[in-house]
């Protein structure tokens, strides 16, 4: 218990460092946020007052004029500092939380009533199945293949398979994802739908139509994002497993007569999965470039995507919640593998 | 592997020992020569031409009057006036602006006599008297010049006899349009092949790459001059500005940034809608409608299948010639980041190995904390905000994806180091009495940089699939600089597939290349390691 709370102790200076990075290399820009939004613009669009107004607000509700340590308290919350923050900092108390600690990332620049931190748990309603959805199905593609390799190592088909694996993680995820749609799309095979996550007239069918249609339309998202680190697993459970089937215990429960497929499963696997389990960690950040990359291509509005528009938009709200949202989620990713992993082996607990 | 020649060349056999490993060297090799001699195998400069450049003859011609008229008044207005009237901020002294004006003119004399035939006496005359003329009498002259070196052709154009007879220049438009690095890095990638094949000794080898780098770089501007005019000579072939007599052309002779819009979207050779039997009957297949357009007779004809044989994107933009100059960005990106990873992970590795205490402490709490960040999305939000004004985007992306990606080496480097430092020859070579600094250079570095040598090789490939990923989303190199991610992000529609298809293939060539190489390059290192 004591290692559990001894880890969540060391994500806030983690967590703090993090920020600290995001937040310097927002604003390490010549020039200040505010002017690289709105200013080069000002002129070119219709009602330049309104921008003008808005520009003044993004300033204001940002603190955009204060000095840098004040904005990075801002940043980092809960209070809003700015004029119609929290009381306690002299402001009006119409919006008393503000920044990480309260899961509130300001207003979108260009749509001034839509609260980023609202939008982000909207979006990331539809990025977390996906990724989840990703991650079972690499876990359950590389288990059964790595384990499939290391018992026929070096058979020429066990050979073949480990070469297409090698090849690849050599291949854009962006690529991969254009040739599934290549494939499986209108002008291939015409079997699946391959853009957004819900057909025109989803609202009209039935339960169970609907279910089968969103997972239709998530299959290739899903795929293409499972593809991108499935090679990378399926070679860690397949080196483990290999170590494990030299080790003694497997020996000896070969020699008093347990069967082949007792000493993989029982033996060599239970062995060989607990460093595998600490990878879900590894495969976080993989699956946050690969969100973003596999939102655009299949059009679904999910957190990448939101990441995405932020940076056309030079919105640096939504660019400052989307980036530590998804570092805060690859870092719990690390932790609860690492408790996990505590959990299954006592050893690592009193280490 | 250290001791040079002899031990040397076994490493690499041992290295390039599978057939795989020879196989993606070879890849690599070639598409390194591709990039390097890009400007040779694809685009509108001639290595060599044969032709009157009559617009360039007439630009000199029309602009000599002007060019005197300022000359003449600048000689009138004498020094002292001349320095009243100069701004403060303005360095330039009187004698250096009358220079300036003199060498302009005298610039447009020298290009009008280069393509004067030599039975013109009477132009060449006309061309001394201006050289010779005093002040006084210069402007009087210059108008004689203007008007005695009328071409033949334009005065025919124009209704009027007479006109001066213009003979063909020899130029070689594509040496003197490349930058002096680019010429240093061709010759210095042929000068290794002849250090490999002919020299025996390392050193021989090295001192002659280093020789025909600095060479090349230093001696090519002043060799082959300074034309470094960007426009497109084929242009000027087709508007008559250019009258050929003979030219050879690169192999592609279509640049990477040249468009045709009437040819957007021409599938490539091997589909059936590059082979429309007639100009008119594809052209009508390709834009409803269209025109076809003029093509010069360097070129292949608008109704060959060879035309664009990757065929063309959105812009009608040769999607080979963009191929082939794209391998230039992802190469450079790849290893330059690569490098800069490695050496910072070597360094903050082998310090934290060293120091432990709070050194140790420090770098690995901010490896902790770099990992956890999707380091590409970081990348994406740097390159968005910072001022593209402030570098070059290839080195801005290369330099981004080094300053994020280290992390894997410093941790392989630390503990490489943290095993060697207990090892009993550490302990021997402290009682034998060496110096820190000695173990540090001698016997920890050495063996320490072993697992980041075969990390470099992953990097790399780990690099170009990053920056083939920005490129995508259109966050790389800006356009119209050609990037294989860009090529590919140009259209994503299942329609033109053969946009896309291509360029991600060259992607993934070149990552499974080194990934290869750098699987190879750990078995030759390091034995013991599991397949």
């Amino acid at each position: 218990m004591s290692f559990v709370i001894r880890r969540v102790l060391w994500m806030v200076p983690t967590l703090l460092g993090i920020t600290l990075v995001v937040f310097l290399a927002m604003h390490a820009v010549p020039g200040d946020p505010g002017d690289v939004v709105l200013g080069s613009d000002a002129g070119s669009q219709p009602g330049g007052v309104d921008i003008d107004a808005a520009a003044e607000r993004i300033r204001k509700e940002n603190l955009l004029d204060a000095p840098l340590a004040l904005q990075y308290l801002h940043f980092l919350g809960p209070f809003d500092l700015s004029p119609g923050g929290h009381e306690w900092f002299g402001g009006s108390g119409a919006q008393p939380w503000h920044g990480i600690l309260a899961l509130d990332f300001g207003r979108e620049f260009q749509r001034a009533d839509v609260r980023v931190g609202a939008e982000i748990l909207r979006r990331a309603a539809v990025t977390a199945p996906l990724a989840l959805a990703a991650i079972l199905l690499t876990y359950l593609i590389a288990i059964p293949l790595g384990v499939w390799s290391a018992a026929r190592a070096g058979t020429r088909r066990e050979r073949l398979v480990g070469l297409l694996l090698f090849l690849l993680d050599a291949v854009p995820v962006f690529w991969l994802g254009l040739l599934l749609v290549l494939a499986f799309g209108a002008t291939g095979l015409g079997w699946l739908p391959v853009i957004g996550l819900h057909d025109k007239d989803a609202r009209e069918l039935g339960a169970l139509a609907r279910i089968v249609d969103t997972l239709r339309h998530a299959l290739l998202p899903v795929l293409t994002l499972t593809l991108g680190s499935l090679a990378f697993l399926s070679r860690q459970v397949r080196g483990g497993v290999v170590a494990a089937l030299r080790e003694d215990f497997v020996r000896t429960a070969r020699a008093k007569g347990v069967r082949e497929r007792e000493v993989l499963t029982r033996h060599a696997l239970r062995n060989a999965l607990l460093p595998v389990i600490t990878l879900v960690g590894a495969i976080f950040p993989a699956l946050v470039t690969g969100s973003i990359i596999v939102e655009t291509i299949f059009d679904i509005e999910g957190l990448g995507r939101y990441a995405y528009e932020g940076l056309l938009a030079r919105d640096t709200n939504i660019v400052l919640g989307t980036t530590v949202v998804s570092a805060l989620f690859t870092m719990v990713g690390v932790l609860v593998s690492d408790i996990l992993y505590a959990v299954c082996d006592p050893r690592i607990r009193h280490a | 592997m250290r001791d040079g020649a002899d031990s040397e060349p076994s490493f690499v056999s041992r290295w390039l020992r599978s057939k795989s490993a020879r196989a993606a060297a070879c890849v690599l090799v070639l598409w390194f020569s591709t990039a390097l001699f890009a400007p040779f195998l694809a685009g509108d400069r001639p290595y060599w031409m044969r032709a009157v450049d009559l617009g360039r003859h007439e630009a000199a011609r029309t602009s000599l009057e002007a060019v005197t008229r300022a000359w003449v008044a600048l000689e009138a207005e004498g020094e002292s006036a001349w320095n009243a009237r100069r701004p403060a901020h303005v360095g330039q002294r009187y004698a250096e602006a009358l220079a300036l004006e003199e060498r302009a003119a005298f610039v447009r004399v020298a290009t009008l006599r280069a393509a004067l035939a030599p039975e013109e006496t009477a132009a060449a005359r006309a061309l001394d008297e201006f050289r010779a003329a005093a002040p006084a009498t210069r402007m009087e002259r210059a108008t004689a010049v203007a008007r005695a070196l009328r071409p033949h052709s334009i005065a025919a154009a124009a209704g009027d006899t007479g006109g001066v007879r213009l003979v063909s220049t020899t130029s070689t438009p594509l040496l003197s349009a490349l930058s002096g690095v680019e010429a240093a890095l061709a010759a210095g990638w042929i000068s290794v092949w002849i250090a490999l094949l002919v020299l025996r000794s390392l050193r021989a080898r090295i001192a002659l790459v280093a020789v025909t780098l600095i060479t090349v770089g230093g001696a090519w501007r002043p060799l082959v001059g300074d034309d470094t005019q960007t426009e497109s000579i084929k242009a000027a072939i087709a508007r008559g500005d250019i009258v050929v007599e003979s030219a050879v052309f690169p192999p592609l002779p279509m640049g990477p940034s040249e468009t045709h819009m009437r040819e957007a979207y021409r599938p490539p050779t091997w589909l059936a809608g590059a082979r429309a039997a007639s100009p008119s009957e594809r052209d009508a297949g390709f834009k409803p409608g269209g025109a076809v357009q003029s093509v010069t007779r360097f070129e292949p004809a608008l109704d060959s299948p060879w035309r664009h044989i990757l065929g063309t994107d959105s812009l009608g933009r040769d999607l080979l010639a963009r191929l082939i100059f794209g391998a230039r960005v992802s190469l450079f990106v790849g290893n330059a980041a690569a490098v800069l990873l490695t050496l910072i992970g070597i360094l903050l590795g082998v310090w934290a190995g060293r120091r432990r205490g709070l050194a140790d402490f420090v770098v690995s709490r901010t490896i902790e904390v770099v990992m956890c960040f999707p380091g590409f999305v970081l990348v994406l939000c740097a390159l968005f905000f910072v001022d593209p004004q402030s570098a070059p985007p290839l080195v801005l992306v290369a330099l981004l994806i080094g300053l994020v990606g280290w992390t894997g080496v410093a941790r392989l480097v630390r503990a490489e180091t943290l095993r060697i430092r207990e090892l009993d020859y550490i302990a021997a070579a402290r009682a034998a009495g060496v110096g820190e600094s000695a173990i540090l250079w001698r016997h920890i570095l050495p063996n320490a940089v072993q697992p980041a040598i075969i990390a470099f090789a992953f990097a790399v490939g780990a690099a170009v699939l990053t920056e083939s990923a920005l490129s995508f989303l259109g966050f790389g190199v800006q356009i119209p600089t050609a990037s294989w991610g860009a090529l590919v992000s140009d259209s994503k529609s299942a329609d033109h597939a053969w946009i896309w298809v291509v360029p991600g293939l060259a992607i993934f060539s070149v990552v499974a290349s080194y990934n290869i190489l750098g699987e190879a390059l750990r078995d030759a290192l390091d034995p013991r390691h599991e397949r």
